[in-house]
């Protein structure tokens, strides 16, 4: 890295750096943040959710999106339903989708969260 | 740039490093690579997290999960049940204190929730060895802002404004001294940053050191450019020498960027930064002895006048602030003096950082609002006392301050109400004693440590802290008398009245106080002879109740002095000439057949 020769270029210069911290910063402002919960276990792991958590990682990455995060969380116990996603929107209750693929990974980020639609697999039960 | 999924933090203070924090960041990263994960879970080493008493501190994020007392062999199980499987190890996690419910996420923690971080917002956050994480929190912007958009006079007026004071214990308005500098023109002039901490139990300008440390050259910079300095100094103690290491690194990083050194970000504003190292003399940290001391001379203070802003380092004026008061610079640049002014009551402005030690459940570093009061800091935040012992006193202000007992707790914490209540903010360590604290041994304590730090160029502090020890001496020997006290008394004020520095000036406070505070207490050491806390062995005398003594011969075992005799089942006796008053026997017997009087 050379020298920052004026103000502007130390502007530049922070929002690549932002990336740095990113993730730390999304943890200081979790509340205000969507949040994408991948149910893992032992279970969910076998039943393929880290492919699915990591498909919303990339996808994230694509869009640039700042205010939704991935979190990982221990099996819910609900095995049958993995790999299992909850949608948590600040001062909401976190909503579930069960078996989901990669179309429905999609479906729920895109139709669900970015653009507030209503869509079809949402489980009868809330996880408190 | 990678693009990590999860970050890990771990405490890299001097405090959890020397818990093993070091090899834990090599095991957690050589745990990641077994279970190839090293491309989405970054390690990185913090400065401090403030929650000392449950180091080594691993934090995870972005879910906050906050692992405490690590041990390098736990690296292996956060990783391959953590990281791998989503399953926090709820045996690391923090446990409520009251509930002794495990805490997820850390914002829920009593220790944080009352916590406002401005002096320490980088602290535990960023790596202090990576400059661009400082940039990502900001860093250098308020840099930039001063010298490209902003007059002298407004940096000053904002720092002004905002209300801020010297945090190293004076409390002299900040932006008043920037301004006093400002009028004196010389052909050099500097900015000095004094980090020579001193105080016992206090290592909050060490942590700033450790975890931010391009916030605190960032603000010596913003002085210089308000002030017309071109060289700022940094008189740090040879004892700090990670801080040191870090601030090297730092240095070197901001002049590879260019935010340190000639025409600074294409203005004409030019500041370079270098460090002094001291021996670690207390009295050094007075600001006059600090500038002997860095120009090699001795470290005595002189009178002032002639203040430094006007003669000060090599007869130049020189601005000198702490630590903690730089550290707030940047921030207050960058978010404006009326938000300064809304945290804090109307003549203490901002935050306060403050090292919590002594018998307080949460050894560690805080910082509140000032006018928080000093119940929630201890209670709330510190969780009350250990062992669940009663509370008896704090002394604020370190060596310079004062006692604050019960009555006080409801006090709002700022500069003047301490003065008020006979103590001081000083730099703001905290030492918190319980029951089992002997008031007149706490002073001796302190003036231990004034004598000997006195740097003994003036009489009444050279000789004067000498002969209140002596006094102190005589009444924990159960020498003195209800003269001595009133002989202490005199002498304490005739030191804060005749003493050159703040050093003797400050000496007698802790006599003073505790003499206001706990006078029976000293009246029972002189008068009847005994210590009530159990302190001062040589008024204390162990003796065994013949009624209650079954002749077990368990403390008969257990005297180190063979001061005990007595046969089975046969009453036990103490022989006083040669009871060393260690408490061993009182602590062993089963039968509270010893009593201590």
């Amino acid at each position: 890295m050379g020298v920052v020769k004026s103000k502007e270029d130390l502007i530049k210069l922070r929002e690549s750096c932002r990336q740095l911290v990113k993730v730390r910063v999304q943890g200081e402002q979790i509340e205000d943040l969507t949040q994408i919960t991948v149910f893992m276990g032992n279970s969910g792991f076998r039943s393929g959710a880290k492919e699915i958590m990591n498909h919303f990682f990339s996808k994230l990455q694509e869009l640039g999106a700042q205010d939704i995060v991935v979190l990982q969380a221990d099996s819910s116990g609900l095995v049958a339903f993995e790999p299992l996603v909850g949608v948590k929107r600040p001062g909401s209750e976190q909503v579930l989708f069960g078996k989901v693929n990669l179309e429905k990974a999609d479906e729920i980020l895109q139709d669900f969260i970015i653009n507030g639609k209503s869509i079809d697999g949402i489980l009868a039960l809330t996880n408190s | 740039m990678q693009n990590y999924k999860m970050h890990m933090l771990v405490c890299g203070g001097t405090g959890c490093k020397s818990a093993n924090a070091d090899q834990i960041v090599l095991n957690l990263k050589k745990a990641l690579s077994e279970c190839g994960m090293s491309d989405d879970v970054s390690v990185t080493q913090t400065g401090c997290f403030g929650f000392c008493e449950k180091g080594p501190i691993v934090k995870i994020l972005p879910d906050n999960t906050f692992y405490t007392q690590v041990k390098p062999e736990d690296a292996n199980e956060i990783v391959t049940s953590h990281i791998l499987y989503g399953r926090k190890v709820h045996r690391l996690l923090y446990k409520d204190q009251t509930t002794q419910e495990a805490i997820e996420d850390s914002k829920h923690m009593d220790f944080y929730k009352k916590q406002h971080r401005v002096a320490l917002r980088n602290c535990g956050f960023i790596d202090p060895g990576n400059i661009e994480e400082y940039i990502a929190r900001d860093g250098y912007l308020a840099l930039a802002d001063c010298i490209t958009s902003k007059s002298r006079e407004e940096v000053i007026q904002i720092v002004k404004d905002s209300g801020l004071r010297g945090r190293g214990g004076a409390g002299f308005p900040t932006g008043l001294k920037w301004e006093i500098s400002s009028r004196y023109d010389d052909d050099q002039k500097y900015v000095v940053c004094n980090a020579d901490e001193g105080d016992p139990g206090a290592f909050m300008d060490r942590s700033i050191l450790e975890g931010d440390p391009h916030a605190v050259l960032e603000a010596m910079a913003i002085c210089g450019y308000a002030t017309k300095a071109s060289e700022g100094r940094i008189y740090i103690r040879a004892e700090y020498p990670l801080a040191i290491k870090r601030l090297e690194n730092a240095v070197k990083a901001a002049e590879e960027y260019g935010f340190l050194g000639e025409k600074i970000l294409g203005t004409d504003f030019s500041f370079k930064v270098s460090l002094t190292f001291g021996a670690g003399a207390f009295v050094c940290g007075e600001e006059t002895a600090l500038l002997r001391s860095m120009e090699g001379g001795r470290g005595e203070p002189t009178t002032k006048p002639p203040f430094p802003s006007e003669h000060g380092l090599f007869g130049k004026p020189t601005t000198i602030n702490n630590v903690e008061t730089f550290a707030n610079i940047p921030v207050i640049i960058r978010q404006g003096a009326k938000w300064y002014r809304s945290m804090g009551t109307e003549k203490s402005a901002g935050t306060k950082v403050f090292a919590l030690a002594g018998k307080i459940n949460n050894v560690g570093l805080i910082e509140v609002p000032m006018g928080t009061t000093l119940r929630e800091v201890i209670f709330d935040i510190g969780g009350g006392i250990k062992n669940g012992k009663k509370f008896k006193a704090v002394q604020t202000g370190g060596p310079s301050g004062g006692c604050l007992t019960e009555k006080d707790l409801d006090t709002p914490i700022d500069f003047d109400n301490l003065i008020a209540k006979g103590s001081m903010m000083g730099s703001g360590g905290m030492i918190v004693m319980d029951e089992d604290s002997c008031m007149p041994a706490v002073a001796k304590f302190y003036l231990q440590f004034t004598q000997e730090e006195s740097c003994g160029k003036c009489t009444p502090c050279r000789i004067g802290t000498t002969r209140l020890l002596e006094l102190l001496e005589l009444i924990c020997n159960g020498e003195g008398t209800l003269d001595s006290l009133e002989e202490l008394r005199r002498l304490s004020m005739v030191i804060k009245d005749t003493a050159l520095c703040g050093l003797g000036q400050t000496a007698p406070n802790p006599v003073l106080s505790t003499l206001n505070a706990f006078w029976d207490e000293y009246v029972a050491h002189v008068v009847e002879k005994k210590c009530p806390a159990g302190v001062c062995t040589k008024l204390l005398d162990y003796t065994i109740h013949a009624d209650k003594c079954k002749g077990c011969t368990m403390c008969f075992r257990v005297c180190p002095a063979g001061a005990i005799t007595g046969k089975v089942k046969e009453v036990h006796i103490i022989d006083v000439s040669k009871c060393i008053k260690c408490g061993a026997c009182m602590d062993t017997c089963k039968f509270n057949a010893i009593t201590r009087g």
